[in-house]
This record gives C-alpha cells, structure tokens and sequence, in this order.
C-alpha cells in the first residue's frame, strides 16, 4: 500500500490524467487530419443512408446538389460499392482457400506428412472452415475500424510504464537504497513491484484504450455495428476466429495489455540489474536496434523470415499480427504467428520476474567483496600507477576519450563516416564504366586520338549523308533498286548512331576549346564522373553531414572534458597546482587540438579512401578546369591542389569553431556550472 | 573376462558404423547421376527444370511447379496467399534473372542481380518446396547473360552471349565455383571477336560445349553478325583438360551416353552422328534450305528431336515453319509437330516434351507438353492444368 502511495503521487496522477487527454487529442487530430468534424459528420450520415439502402439499387440513391457535398458523398458510395462487393463475395473467397489448401497438400512437392506445407495446409482448412459459418453484412463499420487503426495508446502507455518505473528506483536518487537493500525481508518487496506493475499496466492501459474506444465512437456513431463479426471489416478478411467486434476489441485489449506488462517487466529487470541507468538503456536502445535491422533487412522468402516477424516492432501494431494468416512451425508442430508471439511473451515475462526477484536477492550493499570484484579493483589500480607516469598531455586525452566517453562519440562519428560516405555512392552503368576506361585509354592531357577518332566518324557520316542524297535522287530516277537505297540509308544511320555514342566525348571537347580560348589553360580530356561526387552537386549533402557530425563530436569532447571537472569540483583542486591556471589550461588547449586535428583526419581520411576505391580519382594533376561543373575556378589550379585547399579550408573553419566553442564555454558555461 | 566382451562389442559398432557410412554414400550418389545434370534441355532458355517428382517452371516472375499428371501450381504453399505481394514465397522481383532456372540436389536454383549496391549477381539457393530462399555467393557482375551447369556439388557458371557484341575482342570464361563457395577457379577461357561460350552440357564425366566468334563487320554496321564457329570441346571433371572433340561448323549436339553416341547438327548441313567410342561418323538428315540452316538437338533413348527455332536469332527471318521433327536412331523422320514461334520450344526428359505458346493470341504465353509415348501421333500441344496461375495482370508496384 505504501508503495503505491509512493509511486501513485500527485504528480503521477496529473501526468497520467494528462496522457489520457494528449491520446484522445492525438486520436481526434488523426480523424481530422486532412478532413473537419462538420465533413465527418456529414460522411456518417452519407455513410448510414447508403447503408440503408444498400439491399434496394445503391445506384439510384439521392445525391447532393452542393459539389462539396456531392465531393463527399461520392466518396462514401465508392467505398459503400466496394464494400458491397468485399461481403457478396466472402463466402466464395473462403471456400476458395479451402480448396486451395486442399489441392496443394495433393501435390507431391507439398504431400509429404511430416513436412511444414502439408501440416500447413491441414490447418489452414481447419481454421478458414470456422468462418463458413460467418455471414457478413452490410454495415457502417468506421468507428471500429479507424479506433483499431490507432495504435498509438499503447506507446503513451508505455510512457506512463517508464515513469512509475523510474519512481519505483527513486531510493537510488535519495539515499534510501541502502536501508532497503539491507532489510532481511527485502525479497518481499520485488514480488510486490511485479504485482503492482501488472495491475498498473491493466489499469493504465485500459485507460487509454476504452477512453480512445469510446471517443471513436461518439465521432462515428458506430455503437450499432459492434455485434458484426469482425470480418465485416475487409482488413481482417483473414482473421480465423469467429468473434463479433466487440469481442474482438476485448482480444487486442488483452493482447496488448500482456504487450505492455511484458516490456515494463524487462525495463524494470534491466534497471533491477544495472545500478547505472545508462547501462540499461543502452541495452535496450542495443535490443531495439538488432530486432529493427532484422525487420528491415531480412528477406520477405530468407529461412529466417521468423525473425522479421516475430518481432519487437510488429508488437506494437498486433492488428497485422491478427489478420496476416501465418503459421510457423515444424513437420506436425504448426502455430499461428499470434500464439507463438504470446508464449514469447509469457516466458519473457516470468523469466523477468523470476530474475528481478533473484538480483533484488543477491544485492546487498554491505556486501563483501568477491574476488572478480578485488581483482577488477587492483587492476584499476595498477592503470592508474601506469598513467600517472605520462605526460600531461596523454592524461588530458585520457581523461576526454575514457573519463569523459569522448569514446563513444569518436566511435558513433566513425560510423557516421562510413555510413553517409557509403550512402552516397553512385553506381554507374556498364556504358559509363565503359566510357570511363576509355578516357583512361585515350584521354588525358593528349587526346589527339580522341579528337581524331570524332573526326574520322564525322566525316563518315557526312560522307554516307552525301551519298545517301545521291542516292535518293537516283532512286526517285529509277536508277537505283530499293535494296541499295535501304543499303545507303542502314550505313548512314549506322555512322549517326555511331556519332551520337559519342556525345559525350564532342561535348567533352568542345568544352575544352571554350576553356582554352577564355582561360589560355590547356585541360585534360576526362570523365566528370566520380569527382563529381567529391566536388559537384552530388557532394553537398555528404559534406555537410560528415562536417556538422564532426563539428557536433569536437563540442559534445571539448564541452564534457571541462563539464566534468566542474561537476566533480575537480578544479577547485586543478586550479589549485603551482603552476598556475595558465599552465593547464596551455596543455589542455594542445591536448584538444591533438584530439580535434585527429577526428579530422579520421573522418576525411575515410571519406577519401572510400571515395577513392568506389571512383579511382584518375588525374590528380589536370587542371581542375578540366571538369564541366568546375568552370567557375577559371584558373589552373590542379585538381590535386584544389583538394588540399579544400582539405586546409575545412580544417581552418573547423579550428575557428573551435575557438569560438573554447570563448563561449570560459565566459557562459562556466557561470552555470560553479 | 568383461574386458573382452567390452572390446568385442567396440569391434561390432565400429563395423556397423562403417557400413552404414558407406551405405549412405552410395545411396546419396544415385541420386544425383539420374535428375541432376540434366542435359537433355534446350540450352538457349532454361524455363524449367525437373524436379523429384515433377517440373518446375519460372514464368513472368513467378515460380510453378507441375505434377507428373500435367497438372500445375504455383509454388507458394500458403493456401491464403493471392500472391500479389512480395511475400509471396513463389514471387521473384524483377532483379532476378527470369530466364534461367535450374535444380540439383533437391534445391532450386536461380540468379539475382543486385543492380543497386554491388553491381554483382548472385547465385539464389531456394528449398525444393519453395518455403524459403537463401543467397549463396556471387557469380559475376550483374547480368541476365550467365547460364550455369552442374556438377559435383560445383556450378560452371559461363555467359551465354558474346562481350562487346562483336566489335572488339574479348575473352569468354567458364567460371567453376563449389556451392559451399570455397572454391572459385576459371577451368576455361576463349579470347576471340565476340568470343562465346555457350550450349554447356554435362554428361557423365565430362562437359561439352561449343565455341564461337561472332564477328560484326566494321565497315557495314548494319550488317548481321557473322558466326564463325569453332567446334565441339570437351572439359574432363577428373583430368581437368580441355579437348577438342569435333571440329565443324557445329550448331548444337546431344549425347546418347549410354550408347556413346553423339548427334550433332552442323550448320547449313545436317544432322550427323558420332559414335565415341569408335570415331565413326555418318550424316543422318540433310537439311532443308530456308527451314533446318540451323537446329538445336536433343536426344532420349528412343529418338532425335530437332527444332528449328534458332533460325530467326541467326538470320533475321522467319523459316516457312516453326517445327520440332522427332527422328529415329538411323535419322528418319517419323512426325512434324508445329510450335509457334522462335525460341519457345524446350525439349525434355523420357516422359515429356515442353514449349510455351498461346491459346489465343491476346494472351500470355503457357507452358504446354506432349507426352513423349505419343510423340510419333500428336500434332497439338496439350496446356499444363493449372490449378494456380498468375495473370500479367498483377503487376507488384514497389
């Protein structure tokens, strides 16, 4: 009782009450999304005559005069007509699957006994028979529909979770861990925290469903539909159990409230089991992140299609769980997707129980030390003896990847890299990359063959143009058959096709002339390609990105390394050395600078690498010019100079915003952190 | 006393174990002589392949499976599946080569390209009911020129048409990788104008092919290639050597392996036969101008069939009739059965013979069989039944 007295405070109590407000605000928006109440109003009355008059000809029912009016009213009759056809032919959709299942196990690559697809097909027949008996009917099935679209009750839910779980650990943050902790009854109370969990997650669930339900409701007036059964609703056209709509509202009710008590028992476990909050939030942000990789990318046929949908994501839309039929299993042991994800649940659920119990159990803050504990110990103390022998300035840089976690930064920004880096790569087709050998070939700072290859091929064509005007002169004399004039005109084409593959190379070309008679510089016959990715317009949105991630990497180090001497009022006793203020602050600016010119040689270091094998980088030491979209240079600064000043460039920026971070953190932070 | 009768009793499950490894390995060797190499299809198109107990087809995305009673399904084994998504387990996306479809070792095989990131083609693995597919390794850049033979737990993987089209040269390859993907090495390559590699076959302990050039005329770039071809080689599996088998101006051949025979059709000739033990040759059919210029050869134990479809591919034209001519051993010519276009006829086993073609013109094309024991009476092709077929309709926007 005292517990909950704890937990349920007033503040508890005005956020739950304003949760409840925040998802019916949400639900309601979501109607009105692209719509306003008066139309939806006036849709549900369109909605109920046509359904009224849907058993006598829906074609000759009254329409609106007013456009806007009729706007809605057909739209509503459309979807009326569509739902007419989905409940005339239910029944023929059944039987049809049934029959399908039926001749499928009578085939030989899926009649084997024992096999998946046989046992499969078994169940199909057994579970789709159950709705032969279900008879539809025309009805005006929107309330339930957009509320069981909505599925955003059980995140709020969640929240609501996570904060009474935060108030259960509250003893942390005041001390009173210790008394707890050292009480000989104190397995008593886990039990007690995993009831209470479970009555909250009902109670605050259901909350939030039958409020949103309820709202549902009363916008579209469907009270009189929820007897249906639930396959009135064409999305569940598969659901195999032969329940109304209420019914079915209840099943989701309970499914999901086990959902939430599930995830609440694993971040109360998790944080039972890490005195550090950070730890277990990792883990789960850790846990989050594998099972929506595995839903991304593995393969809709993989053998392990299992794993993306048994899955953490899909649990919170369990609608797409009910009415996707899905069956797993092996030889004879075949279960509905839904069950399977259920059991999941139940074990989690008491493997998490039983485990909260155990470490509420085994913590004991007077504990004595084991031996894992003294040797982590004597190992921390033999780092430090070793550190405390370097120079100062490999201490600071310690203190900025290790103490202050600039590791992790450094680690998430080389991810950064890589990723935005490989994100953006072109691959070109087998035309360009032929293209692009043939620059190599030919091109370059002298291209005679080239220029003399478009000549040669010019001067064909206009050649086989003459010759073919000739020819049609002699051909319209009757001089010459039709099977020599199609000759003439193939051969003519065959140049001009010829002509037009080498396009790219005349315009190439002609650009080079253009920049030789303005400029006076000679450029090299070769491809845009690839540098275009490292200079053009394809390059903005990846330069931008690695530049602002390592800009936001070299503040989040610099700011933590100073943060945290304040915090731990370490630099009462730092500013307290006989050197001097000056002095430290000296090496440590030297010690940034080696960290900050460091992150920029890992980043662009990267970056270049992988641009490097991805396009090759041919000709470094053309005239920049050289490439179309770098006219604009009009000088004749090689491409290789014009990336180490580009690469100067970046990093004199980079060191500016550095000393503006440096500026800004003596003269403001540190009024806040004292 | 005990102490003997433990050791006896070693003694005894050693020996049963023995057995039973080798009994295993014998049992699993059977198998793959009599369904895996599959010689015997029509090597310009591999839309089906034979199965354990019956065909499986790849047809405008979709992948079927067909009883040996003639009746057909597509191989999903969902019962609720509409098969208009890419969940379905029969489905395959437009990156996967729908020309090419192969089985050995009860898995099917096929080939994905993947055009947006690697740029490579994969050799796809997909379980003999269809439940679940699995990327083994890739087998070159991306492309729907590749055709595959196998072997041994090996594919040879080769390109069915010329490089650069025949104007420059180039060198064609056939590539032998294991299927657990350890072992990646060229067993042959063949520089030439427009080199090709093609009509791949593995019979027993050997794989044949043919070789060619197909050269395009500079100087008339409108002008159709010019074929210039090379022979019939041979690639021993124990040996690993190349030889040269036949030298000709050969368009396609099939191997009667029990016989040791091989038939072979040369170019604006005939069909001649070739007995490999001996050496002995001898023409069988003489060919008909503007009609059998050029044919592809397939053989069972009991006639030659030659189909004359590969004459547009070659010369642009229509023949005066799309035909599959079935003859006896001794080259006699015993029935003429109409197909209805290039490149739709595909041969097949001792029990069926298979094209594709249309019952009404406004329709997609559907597979269709004869029954090889009553090759020598039919004229008309018999439509697989099929319980499940996926009409063009459905297109899977993505």
């Amino acid at each position: 009782m005292y517990e909950c007295k704890r937990i349920l405070n007033r503040r508890f109590t005005l956020l739950f009450l304003f949760i409840i407000l925040l998802n019916i605000s949400v639900f309601c928006y979501k109607q009105t999304a692209d719509t306003t109440f008066e139309e939806i109003k006036l849709s549900n009355s369109y909605r109920k005559y046509l359904v009224s008059i849907s058993n006598e000809n829906i074609n000759e029912s009254n329409r609106p005069d007013n456009p806007k009016e009729l706007k809605i009213f057909n739209k509503e009759f459309k979807k009326i007509k569509e739902h007419i056809q989905y409940v005339n032919s239910y029944q023929d959709n059944i039987y049809s699957i049934i029959d399908n299942a039926n001749q499928l196990k009578e085939f030989s690559i899926f009649s084997d006994i024992h096999s998946f697809s046989y046992n499969n097909a078994l169940k199909t027949v057994y579970d789709f028979s159950k709705l032969k008996e279900i008879h539809l009917c025309i009805a005006d099935d929107k309330a339930t529909e957009q509320f069981l679209n909505y599925t955003n009750s059980l995140l709020f839910a969640l929240a609501i979770m996570i904060f009474c779980i935060n108030q259960i650990f509250k003893e942390r943050d005041n001390g009173m861990w210790q008394l707890i902790y050292s009480a000989k009854s104190r397995c008593y109370l886990p039990v007690i925290r995993i009831i209470f969990l479970l009555i909250a997650s009902i109670v605050v669930y259901a909350s939030l469903y039958f409020s949103t339900f309820i709202c549902s409701e009363y916008i579209y007036n469907g009270w009189e539909t929820l007897q249906f059964p639930i396959q009135n609703i064409e999305f569940f056209s598969n659901y195999t159990n032969n329940c109304n709509q209420i019914e079915y509202i209840f099943i989701v009710f309970l499914y999901n409230t086990l959902i939430l008590a599930v995830c609440s028992m694993v971040i109360y476990t998790l944080l039972a089991a890490f005195r550090k909050k950070t730890y277990s939030a990792l883990i789960l942000a850790g846990f989050t992140g594998i099972e929506y990789v595995l839903y991304k990318l593995i393969p809709s046929q993989s053998g392990f299609r299992f794993l993306k949908y048994v899955n953490l994501i899909r649990l919170f839309n369990i609608n797409e769980v009910f009415a996707k039929y899905s069956n797993y299993g092996y030889g004879k042991w075949i279960f509905s997707e839904w069950i399977i994800i259920a059991a999941i649940l139940i074990i989690v659920y008491v493997v998490c129980s039983v485990l909260s119990v155990i470490e509420v159990a085994r913590k004991h803050p007077f504990n004595k030390n084991n031996k894992t504990h003294s040797f982590i110990v004597k190992a921390g103390e033999f780092y430090q003896h070793i550190l405390e022998k370097e120079t100062i300035y490999l201490q600071e840089i310690h203190k900025m990847f290790i103490t202050c976690r600039g590791g992790i930064v450094v680690i998430i920004l080389i991810i950064v890299s890589f990723y935005y880096t490989s994100a953006s790569k072109i691959v070109y087709s087998d035309t360009a990359k032929e293209r692009d050998i043939f620059y190599l070939e030919y091109g370059g700072k002298d291209y005679l063959e080239i220029t003399q290859h478009i000549k040669q091929v010019k001067e064909k064509c206009d050649m086989a143009y003459v010759k073919l005007q000739e020819a049609v002169k002699e051909y319209e004399n009757s001089n010459l058959s039709l099977e020599d004039m199609v000759s003439y005109t193939n051969t003519y084409n065959s140049y001009k096709q010829e002509l037009a593959e080498l396009a790219e190379y005349i315009q190439k070309q002609e650009y080079l002339d253009y920049i030789q008679e303005k400029y006076g510089i000679s450029g090299y016959m070769m491809s845009d390609r690839g540098y275009e990715e490292l200079f053009g317009k394809y390059s903005y949105l990846r330069e931008f990105i690695l530049f602002l991630s390592l800009i936001i990497s070299m503040n989040i180090i610099i700011i933590e390394n100073q943060r945290k001497e304040y915090t731990t009022k370490m630099y009462q006793l730092i500013y307290s050395l006989k050197n001097g203020r000056g002095w430290i602050e000296w090496h440590r600016v030297v010690s940034e600078l080696i960290v900050v010119t460091s992150l920029f040689v890992i980043v662009y270091s990267i970056d270049m690498i992988m641009l490097c094998t991805y396009y090759g980088l041919p000709y470094l030491e053309a005239p920049a010019v050289s490439l179309t979209f770098m006219e604009h240079l009009s000088s004749d600064i090689t491409i290789k100079s014009y990336m180490f000043l580009g690469v100067f460039i970046r990093f004199f920026v980079l060191i500016t915003v550095y000393i503006l971070t440096k500026l800004i953190l003596k003269k403001w932070i540190y009024r806040h952190m004292i | 006393m005990s102490k003997k009768i433990i050791t006896s009793c070693i003694k005894l499950l050693c020996v049963i174990l023995i057995c039973t490894i080798f009994t295993g390995c014998a049992a699993k060797n059977a198998n793959n002589i009599n369904i895996d190499d599959q010689p015997y299809w029509n090597v310009f198109n591999h839309y089906i392949t034979k199965g354990e107990n019956g065909y499986y087809f790849i047809s405008h995305n979709y992948l079927y499976f067909m009883q040996d009673n003639g009746k057909g399904i597509i191989l999903c084994n969902n019962a609720s599946c509409i098969h208009d998504s890419e969940e379905c387990l029969a489905y395959l996306s437009t990156n996967y080569n729908g020309q090419q479809l192969y089985y050995y070792n009860n898995k099917l095989y096929v080939m994905y390209n993947d055009f947006k990131e690697s740029n490579s083609c994969y050799l796809v693995e997909i379980a003999a009911d269809g439940s679940e597919r699995k990327r083994l390794f890739e087998i070159g850049e991306a492309s729907v020129k590749y055709g595959l033979t196998f072997h041994d737990n090996c594919v040879y993987i080769y390109t069915r048409q010329g490089g650069v089209s025949g104007f420059k040269e180039n060198t064609a390859t056939i590539r032998a990788r294991s299927l657990d993907g350890k072992k990646d090495k060229i067993v042959h390559s063949y520089t030439g104008m427009g080199a090709t590699i093609y009509a791949l076959k593995s019979y027993g302990d050997k794989m044949y092919f043919l070789q060619e050039e197909q050269i395009r005329d500079e100087k008339n770039l409108s002008a159709s290639a010019v074929f210039k071809r090379q022979g019939l080689y041979s690639y021993d599996y124990n040996k690993k050597k190349v030889e040269k088998e036949i030298d000709g101006e050969l368009c396609d051949y099939s191997i009667d392996i029990n016989n040791h025979i091989i038939y072979y059709y040369v170019y604006n000739d005939g069909l001649y036969k070739k007995d490999l033990s001996k050496g002995d040759t001898e023409k069988l059919y003489e060919y008909e101008d503007g009609q059998t210029n050029i044919c592809q050869v397939s053989c069972d134990s009991s006639y030659i069939y030659l189909s004359n479809e590969m004459f547009y591919a070659a010369y642009h034209l229509n023949p005066k009739e799309y035909d599959l001519y079935v003859l006896d051993k001794s080259g006699k010519l015993l029935n003429t059965i109409p197909t209805d276009a290039a490149l739709c006829t595909y041969f097949g086993d001792d029990i069926y013979m298979f094209s594709s073609g249309h019952e009404r013109e406004d329709e997609q094309e559907k597979f269709r069989y004869i029954k090889k024991s009553e090759i020598l009476s039919t004229k008309k092709w018999t439509y697989v039944d099929w319980i499940q077929y996926v009409p063009n309709l459905y297109k899977i926007t993505l």
